[in-house]
């Protein structure tokens, strides 16, 4: 039971630390806790006192107090994890008592609700579920072992002063581990079934906005936001696989990395300094048809050259984003599931807020579309806003510094003006300038960094600024929101792209792998009517060297591990009201389809009826019947006597007698019951072989046919002798012979 | 054996249920999948704790095995027969105690299903007297302590709690018996002793010593003399009673208890009753002052149980009277008489030994004195 304990306290550990990326604490959690079960466990145990592991908690908890009272907020969930899970380390090497193993399993409890709050990943949630599950049993374990510690306690002070001592020996069964055993694993699965009940059933609301984006994993997020100075997602988990197929049905590499949008913002927020969504989507909705691709406009759009396909398979990451390259034509999605498409950003999700709804989706493309499919997919041409500005001011005079070193040289360039007169001039003006803004920061002069906590920042200085300016430092997010900001602030239709960047191309599989860090940002810019064309300020040689520089052995393993994340996240992570409804929806037609095969066996038995009805009807009918009723009566009477025949003997020889055994007993029973008839009645405490000599004051012949049988059977039973067929017989001559012996 | 089950709500399943709940509040405040799992699995201890402990309970079949007698200073182990008649269900941590015993209580730490054992439990009686056992009560808390459930059976008995009994030396007892007419006497049935029983034929002649030849002369017949059957000292105990405890209150010295001294001299009497009777000696007993029958002479083990259990039953709160109980005299007897407080010599006779409960310890002792 204590291992028991220790296993479920490690998987306390192992929840939080995964759910909180804590991979060093975890390191050395589990080794201390290890270490604890070899030491404090083992045959010669060496535990701590308790007095020192009560004080070094309480030294930690007072550390933990005085440092959040200095820093003037009180310590985050995350802190209270750290200090849960150092002093059940502490306590695990001073488990002397009951009350020692129930203080593990409490800190183990709040352990494991702090994971609970964080956790979306399946490397947590498993040892969650898992850890969850044994806690009752390792609850009730210390109950018992506590509560027969306080019995015994009580014993012992109620002992009165010069008594006789008398020992407490409380009782067990016969086989307590076997009773263990079996309420342990009733626990677990009543356990399970109750939580799973609780957890399909709790009322939830669907996830969206701030709920979402704690159930995202992969990295990407429907937030931009450079207010925080975390460290951005690096890991290598597979989100998804793209299988780019050309205009002639071939998978191939595109001549440049795939930008899949999953989201855009076009204004930037200075409170927050986070960029925000458009705020007038024109979505449309396209329900999924199986097989068939369905186009997004019904009209209007060669869908006969340059049309690419993208299959995408997610892996790792369940969400309603439909990612997709720009331009989006038409959509295969299954049947049933709807697609919200919203013509000003050309972005695609699901209709529903149902998390991982499209886990697998085929995208028509045409990356290389002209102003007029873009104006037919946005639904006619845009009245583009007037000449955009953005709300830093700091940021025009570096954009215009920018300018002046990176502009075109030899050409003229519209100028905002113009720009405004004429939408052609203003169309080749954007251009113009993002392209020699997106030239300056990849110059080199701008260093890409995942790591932003070398950066210095000054008090109320916007990052944008900051990057432009001094730091020039940043991730995506930051290059992205520095073009863009430029490209504003100078009067350019800009917008900042969230997605992912397609690097990676798997030749064997003919596909893309795309990887949680392969989360990316990037600016697309007005250069049409409905045109928007892409600009990367990031530097693409830093991103390829990044991504070849994290590829480990465990990207092999990935394939494995990444679909689990994946269904995890899709089916219990992200399991919201719309997932209810269509749990519900499916019970229905479950118990639909359970009830069809009932009705079938009605429908089957009332058309025999009727059958037989017809069949049986009349004098005829009527003596077929008789004569079926008398052969099943005396079926059931004849069953009915072998089954009496076979449980006379049972009590005699047991359910294990061989035939042979069982017809000698028969014998010897039926020879008693004769000797009943003749007068020789078996009284109490009278032997077979008593009621064999009685016999023979009436008839000496039959007494020695009785005993005869009696020897027979006696032999067998008593004798280790075998029922051998020339046994068996010989006692049913006899039988026969004193069935036929006449007595007076 | 009537049956009844009742619940008992526990602070920690109070707090258990409380903390349920305000996980159902941080849900609601931050939506958490695996925050509801969190909370479902507490739903789920509830149900495991209501379904444990319930269907364990009822399964439970107690029965008191028969005690027998206790006595004071010593404990006595009551014995329960436990059977768990569930199918399915193991019992666990049910312990078993007497409402009429106080709390000390029996402990079964695990009983598998359709098992049935033996639990013991230890009581230490507190005053000498009868006890009536009314109710059985098997209670337990499992599996986390939420909600302690009890399960009482009525099954009615009655203990007797004899009295503390001290061990007297041989040689104290000796020196009390040997005053007084107390001796040797010839019991009324042929024996190998002394003294003259009876003449009988002689149809074998064993010994010419035995021959009565006057008588064989006078018959013309040979006949033997027939010795009667030695018989063990007798001790006769007069326990005087007869002063209330009241007015006994008045005359013990400051600080000592006049209840206390009562019971001494039980406990005296007792005593001195086992010595007598584990040295063959045969016993009678008076109790003067109480409505107790008086006990003829007779040894034994039998007979020093039912003289026990006649001292375990006096009534120290009834009425006394002052009358003294006749009883069939036995000259040749050492009488012994007992009094909680002052010696009052007209009681017992002018042979008779006087003991006062206060010598209690002397006469446990091997150097104490007798009056």
């Amino acid at each position: 039971m204590q291992a028991m304990i220790l296993v479920t306290a490690m998987l306390s550990l192992s929840a939080f630390c995964i759910a909180d990326d804590s991979f060093v604490f975890l390191s050395f959690s589990l080794v201390a806790a290890a270490l604890s079960g070899v030491l404090a466990q083992g045959v010669r145990p060496r535990r701590m006192p308790t007095i020192v592991a009560h004080s070094i908690i309480a030294s930690l908890v007072a550390a933990a107090v005085v440092s959040a009272f200095i820093a003037g907020r009180p310590p985050g969930i995350e802190q209270v994890g750290f200090l849960c899970g150092t002093a059940l380390v502490i306590k695990l090497f001073a488990r002397h008592r009951a009350a020692d193993e129930r203080h593990v399993l409490a800190l183990g409890s709040i352990l494991l609700l702090v994971a609970a709050l964080d956790a979306t990943d399946v490397l947590a949630g498993l040892p969650l579920v898992i850890g969850s599950l044994l806690m009752p049993v390792c609850a009730a374990a210390t109950w018992v072992q506590a509560s027969t510690e306080r019995a015994g306690a009580a014993h012992a002070a109620l002992v009165p002063a010069g008594s006789l001592p008398v020992a407490f020996e409380p009782t067990t069964g016969a086989a307590p581990m076997r009773s263990w055993t079996g309420f342990a694993v009733a626990s677990v699965i009543v356990t399970a079934v109750c939580a799973s009940l609780v957890f399909l059933g709790f009322p939830r609301q669907g996830l969206d906005g701030e709920s979402w984006s704690r159930t995202r994993t992969g990295g990407f997020s429907l937030r931009v936001s450079l207010a925080s100075d975390e460290r951005i997602e690096d890991s290598r988990t597979e989100v998804m696989t793209v299988r780019w197929i050309g205009p002639d049905g071939v998978a191939i590499e595109h001549n440049e990395p795939l930008h899949l949008r999953g989201a855009v913002f076009d204004r930037y927020d200075p409170i927050s300094q986070s960029w925000q969504v458009p705020q007038q989507p024109r979505r449309e909705y396209i329900d999924g048809a199986g097989e068939a691709f369905v186009p997004f406009v019904e009209s209007g759009i060669d869908a006969r050259f340059q049309v690419y396909r993208q299959v995408v398979q997610m892996r790792g990451l369940a969400t309603n984003q439909v990612f997709s390259v720009l331009a989006p034509i038409s959509i295969q999605a299954a049947e049933g599931t709807s697609v919200a498409f919203d013509q000003a950003t050309m972005l695609l999700s699901g209709a529903s807020s149902r998390i991982g709804e499209f886990d697998r989706y085929t995208v028509a493309v045409k990356p290389y579309a002209s102003d007029r499919d873009m104006t037919v997919l946005s639904g006619g041409f845009i009245e583009p806003e007037a000449v955009p500005t953005f709300p830093v001011a700091g940021v025009r005079p570096l954009a215009l510094d920018l300018w002046e070193r990176w502009k075109p040289r030899g050409r003229t360039v519209p100028d905002v003006d113009e720009a405004l007169r004429r939408p052609a001039a203003r169309w080749e003006r954007n251009r113009a300038v993002a392209t020699a803004l997106e030239s300056a920061l990849l110059s080199g002069e701008f260093r890409y960094t995942t790591d932003l906590g070398s950066i210095v920042r000054r008090r109320g200085e916007d990052p944008i600024v900051n990057f432009l300016s001094s730091s020039r430092q940043g991730h995506c997010q930051y290059f992205a929101s520095a073009l863009c900001a430029m490209c504003q602030s100078m009067g350019v239709d800009a917008r900042v792209v969230a997605g992912f960047i397609a690097l990676e191309y798997d030749a064997a599989q003919s596909q893309y792998i795309v990887r949680s860090s392969n989360a990316h940002a990037w600016v697309e810019v007005r250069t049409g009517d409905a045109q928007w064309t892409t600009f990367d300020g990031t530097p693409p040689m830093t991103l390829e060297a990044l991504q070849a520089e994290q590829r480990s052995w465990a990207d092999g393993l990935r394939w494995l591990w990444d679909p689990l994340n994946f269904a995890w996240t899709r089916h219990v992570v992200s399991f919201d009201v719309q997932a209810q409804a269509e749990l519900v929806d499916r019970m229905a037609s479950t118990r639909e389809a359970l009830a069809r095969p009932v009705r079938a066996t009605r429908e089957a038995v009332d058309a025999i009826r009727q059958r037989l009805a017809e069949t049986f009807s009349g004098l005829v009918g009527g003596l077929w019947l008789a004569s079926i009723g008398m052969v099943l009566a005396a079926s059931i009477v004849v069953a009915a006597l072998l089954r009496v025949r076979r449980r006379r003997t049972e009590p005699l020889l047991g359910p294990d007698a061989s035939p042979r055994e069982r017809e000698l007993t028969r014998h010897y029973l039926d020879a008693l019951r004769v000797a009943h008839r003749r007068g020789a009645m078996r009284r109490a405490g009278m032997t077979p072989l008593d009621v064999a000599a009685e016999l023979a004051q009436r008839s000496p012949d039959a007494a020695a046919h009785l005993r005869s049988v009696v020897e027979s059977f006696y032999a067998v039973r008593f004798g280790g002798q075998p029922a051998t067929a020339e046994r068996c017989s010989a006692a049913a001559r006899a039988l026969s012979a004193l069935q036929g012996v006449r007595t007076p | 054996m009537r049956r009844r089950l009742s619940y008992r709500p526990a602070l920690g399943g109070l707090v258990f249920v409380i903390g349920v709940l305000v996980l159902v509040l941080a849900v609601v405040w931050r939506p958490s999948n695996l925050l509801i799992w969190a909370v479902g699995t507490g739903v789920g201890m509830i149900v495991v704790s209501g379904l444990a402990s319930g269907a364990m309970m009822m399964a439970l079949r107690v029965r008191r095995l028969v005690p027998r007698d206790a006595r004071l200073g010593q404990p006595l182990m009551l014995r329960y027969e436990v059977r768990n008649a569930s199918w399915f269900w193991p019992a666990f941590a049910v312990s078993i105690r007497e409402s009429a015993l106080g709390a000390s209580q029996g402990w079964l730490v695990s009983l598998g299903p359709g098992e049935q054992s033996m639990v013991e439990r230890a009581w230490w009686p507190a005053r000498r007297g009868e006890v009536q056992l009314t109710d059985v009560i098997a209670q337990s808390s499992f599996p986390f302590g939420l909600v302690g459930k009890r399960v009482t059976w009525r099954q009615r008995a009655t203990i007797t709690v004899l009295p503390r009994v001290v061990r007297v030396p041989a040689p104290r007892l000796r020196a009390l018996l040997d005053r007084g007419p107390a001796g040797q006497r010839a019991a009324s049935r042929p024996g190998h002793g002394e003294e003259f029983f009876g003449v009988r034929d002689a149809p074998e002649l064993t010994s010419l010593r035995d021959v009565a030849w006057r008588r064989s002369a006078s018959r013309e017949q040979l006949a033997v003399i027939e010795r009667a059957s030695p018989s063990y000292p007798r001790l006769r105990l007069v326990l005087n009673l007869s002063e209330p405890t009241a007015s006994l209150a008045g005359r013990v010295p400051v600080g000592v208890d006049a209840r206390q001294r009562e019971e001494d001299a039980i406990t005296m009497a007792a005593s001195l009753a086992s010595s007598a009777v584990a040295l063959g000696h045969e016993v009678s007993l008076r109790v003067h002052g109480l409505p107790c029958a008086a006990m003829p002479a007779a040894g034994g083990v039998r007979h020093l149980d039912r003289l026990l259990v006649q001292l375990a039953k006096l009534d120290l709160d009834a009425p006394r009277t002052t009358a003294m109980v006749s009883g069939p005299g036995d000259e040749r007897s050492a009488t012994v008489v007992i009094h909680p407080g002052r010696i009052d010599p007209s009681v017992g006779g002018p042979a008779a030994v006087h003991q006062s409960a206060a010598q209690l310890q002397g006469l446990a002792s091997r150097h104490g004195g007798a009056s």
